[in-house]
């Protein structure tokens, strides 16, 4: 019972719950993603934003680069004259920029008499904790006219920076050098001058760039080769080469647009990982990026949507929990009515209901129960009188029909003279058939049978007063037609039902065989013949008992020869009716007569009886039905 | 099992048709109940159409005879079939009613 009842309440919150998990999950959907594309491009901008500034970090170093350069032009110019002037001003240069390593001033070949090499060079010297020492560079071995850092300024006339390189002669260093021709008057290239810069401090500037664990940042040159890679030791490696080998083409576009020259963002998958990459260039024609594990990037977001997942699961569950309670709540009384409605089936008809105090549908379901209980309690009551009335009624019947059984006699009489049987069956517990009969006198044989019109109690009340009349009338009176006139005075008062009763009364004396009759409008009696051959008595009607008072009635008489039978019945037999309305009839009664083989008188009851349930077969009996026969023996 | 009643020429002409049997006895003495309270009493009753009477109808007609008697009327049973006069006649009824 309780389970039923969880079990609604679970289903309907169930239900509820799966429709607002729905909403609630594609309401949170749309809010991760736009929170993953908010988060996303935030992410991207900062990534940008920190590379850009360190671009500018380095491009300001490579600015006081240039500057030094630039700013010994004009002097090396002044100074043409004096080779010697030289050393004091690459040294001036190294000692007052400290990001410059060592400077050269370059000069064509044979410049100066004699001096067919000749660049002075100052640079700190890393074998001597860092003291400045100036050498003249150029000689057979260092044929620097040939050299990038120099033919690429000293050709074209403009600065330029040589790809990085790591310097030998020195420190071991990473190396980029910046080359200024100094263009004379007549418009020729008059010397190189040269300012190395230290490439760890491009490289501990972006090392500093580190938004994410697993981020890195590479700085190119402009023809594409690794000046600085934080996380590796790519140093001059190709970066068009090494993007080639991923297998997302993605990181090849990236970078030829990155060596480009152009400022972007891209995203490509590296070992299955995506990487997030935005780039840009420097004024000198070097180009930064910063590469992120994109994961990385959207940790942020992840665990956002982590924590909506979280507080979406822990709402459901709640609102699943508080569902069911209202749910449980509200069906509740559903519950009790399901005890009460137990109880009643029970037969606890009065049972209390439970209480309801909302006006709804429930409270209607009370007041339905409520009307249920009152009627079936008023039925009941009902029931019960009836039951016990028909209860009264049938066993008042019962002993009615046991005392009515009781009044037809059932000791026939032991007579060598006559052999006598009476059988009677009322169609209900009473009827208002009846016989009898009594021998007077050792002689004289006094028989009746009857029929009151009608049945049941009625007929049997009439059938009670009418033998009772016959038992006191035939003790004293020996004539037959005057025992029913006296009957029938007695019957006839007072019968405002119009109930009337149809009766042969016989008298047989035994030792001669005379028969004396008197008909009050009963069934013709049939008369075997000792040859066996049966025919209906030829009868004077008069009148049936109970309709007119001092009626005369008239007695007849036979005489029957010994071995003759008479067969006396009501018209419970002849009009003993099949389901069409057939009825047994006199012709079937005859040719029973006829027929019969019976032994004695008991018999011969028995088979007429058994004959007319075979022709009505399963239809009811639909009158009280009797039957008296006696077969005259013989006279002593 | 049905009753008619209809007035022609001051008499009260009357049919019976059907069974009277247990079934019915009370639904028959129901429909000869106007019968039994006439202004004017004198019945002619057609029983053409009367295939069976039990002894409860026959009942009935006696109820019939003593109420038209009562009122100083006379009731007249017409055209009975032989099979019903035939309980008529076993009864001693004819000798009350007046069959034709």
């Amino acid at each position: 019972m309780n389970k039923h009842n969880s079990s609604f309440a679970n289903r309907l919150s169930s239900e509820f719950v799966l429709v607002t998990a729905i909403l609630f999950i594609t309401a949170l959907g749309a809010a991760a993603w736009c929170s993953h594309i908010l988060i996303s491009r935030e992410a991207t901008k900062t990534a940008q934003n920190m590379l850009d500034a360190a671009v500018r970090e380095i491009e300001n170093e490579i600015q006081k680069v240039e500057d030094a350069a630039d700013g010994v032009a004009w002097i090396v110019e002044e100074h043409l004259d004096d080779p010697e002037y030289m050393y004091h001003i690459t040294n001036r240069l190294v000692s007052r920029s400290d990001n410059v390593y060592g400077s050269a001033v370059a000069f064509p070949p044979d410049a100066f008499p004699g001096k067919h090499y000749f660049a002075p060079y100052t640079f700190r010297n890393q074998a001597k904790g860092g003291a400045l020492t100036s050498i003249q560079l150029g000689n057979e071995n260092y044929d620097y006219f040939n050299m990038e850092w120099y033919s690429a300024a000293a050709s074209t006339g403009r600065p330029h920076w040589s790809e990085p390189y790591i310097d030998n002669g020195g420190g071991e260093m990473e190396m980029a050098t910046y080359s200024r021709p100094v263009i004379g008057s007549d418009g020729k290239v008059k010397a190189v001058v040269t300012a190395d810069f230290y490439l760890k401090i491009a490289s501990d500037i972006l090392n500093k760039v580190h938004p994410y664990p697993h981020s890195r940042t590479v700085l190119a040159s402009a023809t594409g080769k690794y000046i600085v890679d934080v996380n590796s030791g790519f140093f001059g490696n190709d970066i068009l080469s090494s993007c080639g080998s991923l297998e997302d083409n993605r990181a090849i576009e990236a970078a030829e647009d990155m060596l480009n020259g152009s400022r972007g963002i891209a995203r490509y998958i590296n070992n299955g990982k995506y990487s997030l990459v935005t780039y840009g260039p420097l004024k000198n024609g070097w180009t930064a990026a910063l590469i992120c594990d994109y994961k990385e990037v959207l940790k942020n977001s992840a665990r956002m949507h982590a924590v909506l997942f979280c507080i979406a699961m822990l709402g459901l569950a709640l609102l699943f929990l508080l569902c069911r309670k209202i749910a449980r709540k509200l069906t509740r009384p559903l519950t009790d009515f399901d005890k009460s409605a137990q109880q009643i089936a029970e037969g606890n008809f009065n049972t209390t209901l439970p209480e309801i105090k909302s006006e709804d549908e429930i409270r209607h379901l009370r007041d339905s129960f409520e009307h249920m209980q009152s009627s079936l309690n008023k039925y009941i009551e009902e029931l019960k009188v009836t039951t016990s009335a028909r209860e009264r009624i049938e066993s008042e019947l019962n002993i009615a029909n046991k005392i009515q059984m009781g009044i037809v006699p059932n000791v026939f009489p032991r007579d060598s003279r006559i052999d006598l049987h009476a059988w009677l069956k009322p169609a209900r517990e009473v009827g208002g058939d009846f016989y009898d009969f009594l021998i007077r006198d050792d002689r004289t044989l006094y028989f009746a049978i009857g029929d009151v019109s009608g049945k049941g109690v009625p007929a049997a009340l009439v059938m009670s007063v009418t033998i009772a009349a016959f038992r006191s009338i035939a003790k004293l009176e020996p004539d037959s037609a005057q025992m029913v006139s006296k009957i029938n005075d007695t019957l006839s008062e007072g019968n405002s039902e119009a109930m009337f009763v149809t009766m042969f009364v016989g008298k047989l004396d035994l030792c001669t065989g005379e028969m004396t009759y008197c008909n009050a409008g009963h069934n013709r009696i049939v008369v075997i013949d000792p040859q066996g051959k049966a025919s209906f008595l030829n009868q004077k009607a008069n009148l049936a008992i109970g309709l007119a008072d001092g009626f005369k009635y008239e007695e007849e008489s036979i005489f029957l020869t010994p071995g003759t039978r008479i067969v006396l019945y009501t018209d419970g037999v002849t009009e003993a009716e099949r389901d069409d309305r057939a009825q047994f009839g006199n012709e079937r009664l005859l040719r029973w007569a006829s027929e019969q083989k019976c032994a004695n008188a008991g018999e011969a009851c028995d088979d007429l009886y058994r004959n007319i349930k075979a022709f009505t077969g399963d239809a009811p009996q639909n009158d009280d039905i009797t039957i008296m026969t006696f077969k005259y023996k013989a006279n002593k | 099992m049905n009753v008619t009643i209809a007035n022609e020429g001051g008499k009260v002409i009357s049919a019976v048709t059907g069974r009277v049997d247990t079934t019915n006895a009370a639904d028959f003495q129901e429909q000869m109940k106007p019968l039994m309270s006439l202004q004017n009493p004198d019945i002619e009753m057609d029983c053409s159409g009367l295939e069976y009477t039990s002894s409860q109808g026959l009942r009935i007609f006696l109820m019939l005879q003593k109420a038209v008697s009562a009122n100083g009327g006379k009731l007249v049973l017409l055209n009975m079939q032989p099979q019903v006069k035939e309980v008529f006649d076993i009864t001693g009824f004819s000798n009350i009613i007046s069959i034709l």
